[in-house]
């Protein structure tokens, strides 16, 4: 996408998509028995793939939450998921921003400055 | 999908609002009486299991909670000697239902904060997918 502004924005905006849609389905099970909480990385990923200047080789995870378990098997915390949520929307609106103004950079760059 | 996250608050809600037709079922009966030849009515429980794993749910594959089952509570109930119930058998017994009161009111709190959650669940997305639609817009 672009360049490697873009391309590390839009690999943000995927995994924090991803981590919202593991979000609504670990609430959805809050009380189903047996159920393990999902936990998206994709941070450290995307720091290597920055490094390495080839941010498409961004890899989004999801692993099992080791938070220990209540009476009937299910570990999920609804206050730790409320929490993780907000952030995750925060952040999202944040990258959702700073690929505006990347595309308000080329704009200007397209217009010449006029 | 498009809207992967409202499918999958959306089948959370689903499963609460089962579980909240269950205890109200079950409040309704709190004094059903039958006679000692039939089964007591029984109590109502939900069953619900998750739908695939986190790995569907990252995929935007099909994802949520669902209600598979429904179990049924203990059909001796208990027996009550009441005498003057005209269901009541030779000796003066009756059978009510095995539901108790207290259990059925904590279901219900816990049903109704679940459902809730998953609502606020749906707004933050919501929040999200607009900011989606807006990039670009400058």
């Amino acid at each position: 996408m672009i360049d490697s502004t873009g391309s590390a924005i839009y690999a943000a905006l995927n995994g924090l998509a991803a981590r919202q849609r593991v979000i609504a389905n670990n609430v959805a099970n809050v009380e189903t028995p047996g159920y393990i909480a999902g936990r998206v990385t994709f941070e450290d990923s995307l720091r290597a793939a920055i490094a390495d200047g080839d941010t498409g080789a961004t890899s989004v995870s999801t692993v099992s939450s080791t938070d220990p378990v209540n009476v009937n098997g299910n570990n999920v915390s609804l206050d730790n998921e409320v929490v993780s949520l907000t952030d995750t929307d925060l952040r999202y609106q944040l990258m959702v921003q700073a690929l505006n103004q990347k595309f308000g950079l080329l704009r200007t760059a397209i217009g010449g400055g006029a | 999908m498009l809207f992967p996250t409202f499918q999958t608050a959306s089948s959370g809600l689903g499963v609460f609002r089962t579980w909240m037709d269950a205890v109200s079922d079950n409040m309704a009966n709190l004094d059903t009486v039958r006679p000692t030849s039939q089964a007591a009515f029984q109590a109502r429980f939900v069953v619900a299991q998750a739908i695939g794993g986190g790995q569907e749910a990252m995929t935007g594959g099909p994802a949520g909670a669902a209600v598979t089952g429904i179990s049924f509570g203990d059909a001796a109930g208990r027996l009550v000697h009441d005498p003057t119930n005209p269901l009541a058998d030779a000796q003066g017994m009756v059978r009510y239902p095995d539901v108790d009161m207290g259990d059925q009111m904590t279901q219900l709190m816990i049903a109704q904060r679940g459902y809730e959650a998953n609502l606020s669940v749906i707004d933050r997305a919501k929040d999200a997918y607009q900011q989606a639609l807006s990039i670009g817009r400058g």
